[in-house]
């Protein structure tokens, strides 16, 4: 946790030195190393020809990234159908995938698109009870705060689903404004003012929950 | 200098390592004098730290059965559970997709229409001795042999064609404006649900405000009802030129032209429910050009500014 004596501290966000996505254990998928699946263009090769193996070896790499970014999007009651709905997409579209962006970045494409889609579908969510919290696992780390995470993942729910989406993607995900600005198809500068906003949303929905986590 | 204003605005980038030296340094300085925007930065990092915490989202294991099911059915049926691709390339465009193939096979079960209407208008073969006709001797005629009921093979195979032809073609043209009536629904019931969000967020929006956003929508409406004139004007020529049985709904340019200005505003309507009122100038689209009915109004809007 920051020191709140001294500023200084209150800094980049020296906090935060989560795994770049790339290195993220997730990513080094065991069973896509076996079936020799050991880059990613072959992974993709043998999805376009069909292979079962690879296509399994692919989901379980992606899995956790696409359930994730959509959950915290569309919320927890849909999160099957879009998450379901996106992998269906990304198999079928995998054999006019020509590799212009990261398989990873045209993955979180598809499923912000399609948890966006889904949630302007479906209006704003007015309500957000305790189904939300479903799948949303109890958070790491002794020293930080649990009810803090959870209201967190609460407060996400309220805010509109595009601020959702990009503060999903750059400040859980870890992703760089850059990916953010390829996933939602906008510029880096209007990435970064959505997050802006988003953030400053948040803030004012768990003012006094960050106010009390200070103590921690 | 930096003042308590710039903080809010400077956070984002100050917790994220974005600030230049000089500025960050800055900022430093003035959060060593002001509590309170010591404390607001302090918040937003706290956030910032407990979001980037947060565990992944293990999904549940019947999802990949779901998947493999739903893959399936795909590829029996076609994946036309598809919203619309608003940020998408638009080679997935339904009717672009349709339209060159529907254009040449339409041509063939014409022209194929057209030679087998001559064809069936001469009089057959065995009713007149070709000139060179290999088999003159066996075609000399009786007066049964000019009569439909005892038609020529080839005839009454050509009557086969056309009939299949026909129906092939009946039901290749109510596929295809199936298709286009589904389209043109979905794109309205999406257009119509985004401004039925926006509605509540436009009770706090201010009345100059409104104004501006309601002068965009109705250009949107204009140019939408304009290219529908359109459409309306070729199917009924189309009618007095080739009879009712041709439905000609599909005019490719002229529904191209449509959709462009359905997706220019469901992306403009898209736009003011992620940016809400704030930093968003619903006059901007029209400054740049970006108008689904081509430039023109764009053009004539840039003018009058």
């Amino acid at each position: 946790m920051p020191d709140s004596t001294d500023p200084a501290k209150v800094d980049e966000r020296t906090v935060n030195t989560a795994l770049a996505p790339a290195d993220r254990p997730e990513f080094r998928n065991p069973r896509s190393s076996k079936r020799g699946f050991d880059t990613e263009a072959a992974l993709i090769a043998a999805c376009q020809q069909g292979d079962h193996a690879a296509m399994e070896a692919l989901y379980h790499q992606f899995k956790r990234r696409v359930f994730g970014l959509v959950t915290r999007i569309v919320g927890a009651g849909d999160a099957e159908e879009v998450a379901q709905d996106v992998f269906v997409r990304v198999f079928r579209g995998l054999p006019k995938f020509r590799g212009d962006s990261a398989l990873g970045t045209w993955i979180y494409r598809l499923s912000v698109n399609a948890a966006l889609t889904h949630a302007t579908k479906r209006g704003r969510r007015r309500h957000v009870g305790d189904e939300a919290l479903q799948y949303i696992p109890a958070p790491d780390g002794p020293e930080r705060d649990p009810r803090l995470a959870q209201r967190l993942e609460r407060a996400l729910l309220k805010l509109p689903a595009g601020y959702r989406a990009v503060l999903v993607l750059h400040d859980i995900e870890g992703l760089s404004h850059e990916e953010c600005a390829r996933i939602m198809g906008c510029r880096v500068g209007t990435s970064k003012s959505q997050l802006h906003k988003a953030r400053a949303k948040m803030r004012v929905l768990l003012g006094p929950e960050l106010s009390a986590g200070r103590a921690h | 200098m930096i003042r308590c204003r710039d903080i809010d605005r400077l956070a984002s980038a100050y917790v994220d390592g974005e600030l230049d030296d000089r500025r960050a340094e800055a900022f430093r300085g003035h959060m060593r004098q002001c509590g309170a925007c010591r404390q607001s930065v302090h918040e937003m990092a706290t956030m910032l730290d407990a979001a980037s915490s947060l565990s992944a989202i293990e999904p549940p294991a019947r999802l990949w059965r779901d998947i493999q099911r739903g893959l399936g059915e795909a590829q029996r049926t076609g994946h036309r559970r598809d919203w619309l691709p608003w940020r998408w390339s638009r080679q997935h465009h339904p009717v672009r997709l349709f339209a060159m193939p529907a254009l040449a096979l339409t041509l063939v079960v014409v022209a194929g229409w057209w030679s087998l209407r001559s064809a069936d208008e001469s009089p057959p073969r065995t009713a007149a001795v070709q000139p060179g006709d290999a088999h003159a001797d066996k075609a000399e005629t009786t007066p049964e042999t000019t009569s439909n009921r005892h038609a020529p093979t080839h005839v009454a195979a050509a009557s086969d064609i056309d009939m299949s032809l026909s129906r092939g073609q009946g039901t290749f043209v109510t596929e295809r404006n199936r298709e286009v009536h589904d389209t043109d629904r979905l794109y309205l019931t999406t257009i119509g649900e985004l401004r039925q969000i926006l509605d509540d967020d436009r009770k706090d929006w201010s009345p100059d405000l409104n104004t501006l956003f309601d002068q965009r929508l109705h250009h949107f409406e204009k140019a939408a009802h304009r290219h529908q004139q359109l459409l309306a004007m070729a199917a009924t020529t189309s009618v007095h030129r080739h009879g009712p049985r041709r439905d000609d709904i599909l005019e490719p340019s002229a529904r191209d032209a449509l959709y462009d200005v359905y997706r220019a505003e469901i992306e403009f309507l898209q736009r003011a429910a992620i940016d809400g009122p704030s930093g968003h100038d619903p006059m901007s689209e029209v400054n740049a050009g970006v108008i689904g009915d081509g430039s023109q109004a764009g053009q004539r809007q840039k003018g009058q500014q």
